[in-house]
């Protein structure tokens, strides 16, 4: 049985309404401050460590939400000289984050293989929003085209009780959590997506036998900051690739550079490939007549998917995103940074079924949590 | 004293204080649509501004191009929506997709040699801005170098939120 409160803005009819129109809905999650966060942090001495490079990390905040929230947050050493969040450079703060998890908003920079980082005072400013961004949510789109709204003399104020020189019949632009003479935005979905995900499935072909067409395949070995994702899970049957020979020339007759093949999953040690996903699917591989130059190197072809994803609004939406972090094993988000307050890449374009990722001057990869808003990116409504 | 008084939603929860879904105690991304200068609007062929002519020296030049009078007792979360939808013509040979970055855009960037330019959203205690800002950095060819400016048209969308800003100037913390 379905019971609850939804109120719309003033002067629009509640059954014609658009989700965006609503300035209140119990069934619905709203962009909701959980915690305002002012504190000034003491950073310890960064320790050199014989292991290496490494981030430390302070702890700042317990917020007790029970799960990792969005925020928007910022940090500012006591150095009048830089201005907050990431503008200029300090010896001191390489790679200084922000970040939330399930338990805290915490501090990290990096703590070179040389030099140990010296102890400093910062400024840290946080919205932490009442909002698991790494959990996954998808409120229902019901109405997506906004009605006109008429005049009309009923409404609903409350008060938010943070400013007390507000008045509830006033036309204070703040101080107000519910009030139908605002826009009041609502969240409509939440998710996570990693973005050019294809980058880091790889492996390496280490034979070739061309008599029955079959490849040897193994992990490729980790190179440095570009770690590979350990394992071949992602070599399925109708999954497509492409092959790099050990001398960049010499291909297996009859493959080639500029081609994507789509791999026969035979054993956990070897393929076959086709020349499209229906081919792999029901089994027919290319004859191989050559073994090519070896160890060669094969990598997930990029799909469509891998840059956007689908956010249920019907219309182009206006969105939030941040940078999320896996785990060790890299198989589950554990934390994520600040929803980006100045975003440089990727860009983001919007169309009635997707956004879309696309990085600027380089390739854009990584794993980011994302808010779809119940707003209209294209009109002011 | 005001009393403390509201609406809260549970969520999955027997509690009142902790997993609530909704609490009107709370700040929410609330936007005045009736404010004196609009809080919430859709700006089409924005101009990126003045073309900069500017020597090669670590020197920077800014303007406002937008300025709203937010009339709140603080500096404002905001959140400000900016598609590049006309390029000068060198870049914009192909043709392009009308695609989004929050809060600000390069129009010149990672090129050191010429500087870098960017129209970016910012505010205050008064007013909520959108600025344009062009700089060069002293490194290569010593002649002026002419930024875009008025090259570039933008669509811009901002909200400016009835919440305070957690990005704070000055190193000093609100009260």
């Amino acid at each position: 049985m379905a019971n609850g409160i939804s109120v719309t803005r003033q002067g629009v009819p509640i059954d014609r309404a658009a989700d965006y129109q609503k300035v209140l809905d119990s069934r619905w999650r709203f962009m909701e401050v959980d915690y305002v966060l002012n504190k000034k942090v003491t950073i310890p001495v960064g320790v050199v460590q014989s292991s290496g490079p490494y981030n430390q990390r302070v702890n700042i905040y317990r917020h007790n939400l029970g799960f990792v929230p969005a925020f928007h947050g910022s940090w500012k050493p006591e150095a009048a000289w830089m201005s907050y969040v990431t503008d200029g450079y300090h010896a001191d703060l390489l790679g200084a984050t922000l970040w939330a998890d399930e338990e805290w908003v915490y501090f990290t920079r990096l703590v070179d293989a040389f030099n140990n980082s010296a102890s400093l005072s910062i400024d840290v400013s946080a919205l932490i929003y009442n909002l698991p961004i790494l959990e996954v949510y998808q409120a229902p789109t019901e109405i997506a085209v906004g009605t006109a709204p008429t005049k009309s003399n009923y409404g609903l104020r409350a008060l938010d009780g943070k400013d007390p020189n507000v008045k509830i019949d006033g036309s204070s632009s703040h101080g107000f959590s519910v009030d139908t003479k605002k826009k009041i935005i609502s969240v409509n979905r939440v998710g996570q997506k990693f973005i050019n995900d294809w980058i880091f499935d790889d492996g390496r072909i280490t034979a070739t036998d061309v008599g029955t067409d079959t490849f040897t395949i193994a992990e490729e070995p980790s190179s440095g900051g570009f770690a590979s994702r350990t394992g071949l899970e992602w070599i399925k049957t109708g999954v497509g690739m492409q092959l790099f020979p050990a001398d960049f020339t010499t291909f297996p007759n009859p493959l080639s550079m500029a081609s994507i093949y789509y791999a026969i999953r035979t054993s956990e040690t070897t393929m076959k490939l086709a020349i499209s996903k229906a081919d792999a699917e029901a089994g027919n591989a290319i004859n191989i007549n050559t073994t090519g130059s070896l160890p060669a190197t094969i990598r997930r072809a990029a799909t469509a998917d891998d840059t956007r994803l689908a956010h249920g609004a019907e219309y182009p939406p206006s969105f939030l995103f941040c940078e999320a972090e896996l785990n060790d094993e890299r198989t589950i988000p554990i934390a994520v940074q600040s929803l980006k307050h100045y975003s440089a890449t990727p860009l983001v374009r919007a169309d009635t079924t997707y956004l879309y990722f696309t990085g600027v001057q380089a390739v854009y990869a990584g794993l980011i949590a994302y808010i779809v808003l119940k707003d209209p990116i294209e009109v002011a409504q | 004293m005001r009393r403390a008084t509201g609406l809260i939603i549970a969520g999955e929860t027997n509690s009142l204080e902790q997993g609530q879904a909704y609490d009107t105690r709370k700040y929410k991304y609330a936007v005045d649509t009736n404010a004196a200068e609009p809080h919430f609007q859709l700006l089409e062929d924005f101009s990126g501004g003045t073309k900069f002519v500017m020597p090669n020296e670590d020197i920077s030049q800014e303007e406002v191009l937008l300025k709203v009078r937010h009339n709140m007792p603080f500096k404002p979360h905001f959140i400000c929506w900016i598609a590049q939808t006309t390029l000068p013509v060198s870049m914009s040979g192909g043709g392009f997709a009308k695609q989004f970055s929050i809060n600000q855009t390069f129009m010149l960037f990672n090129a050191i040699g010429l500087g870098e330019e960017v129209l970016y959203a910012d505010a205050d205690d008064t007013y909520f801005y959108i600025k344009h800002r062009a700089s060069r950095f002293g490194f290569g060819d010593p002649g002026n170098y002419t930024f875009y400016g008025s090259d570039f048209k933008f669509q811009i969308r901002f909200m400016i939120f009835g919440i305070p800003s957690y990005v704070m100037e000055g190193g000093v913390l609100p009260s």
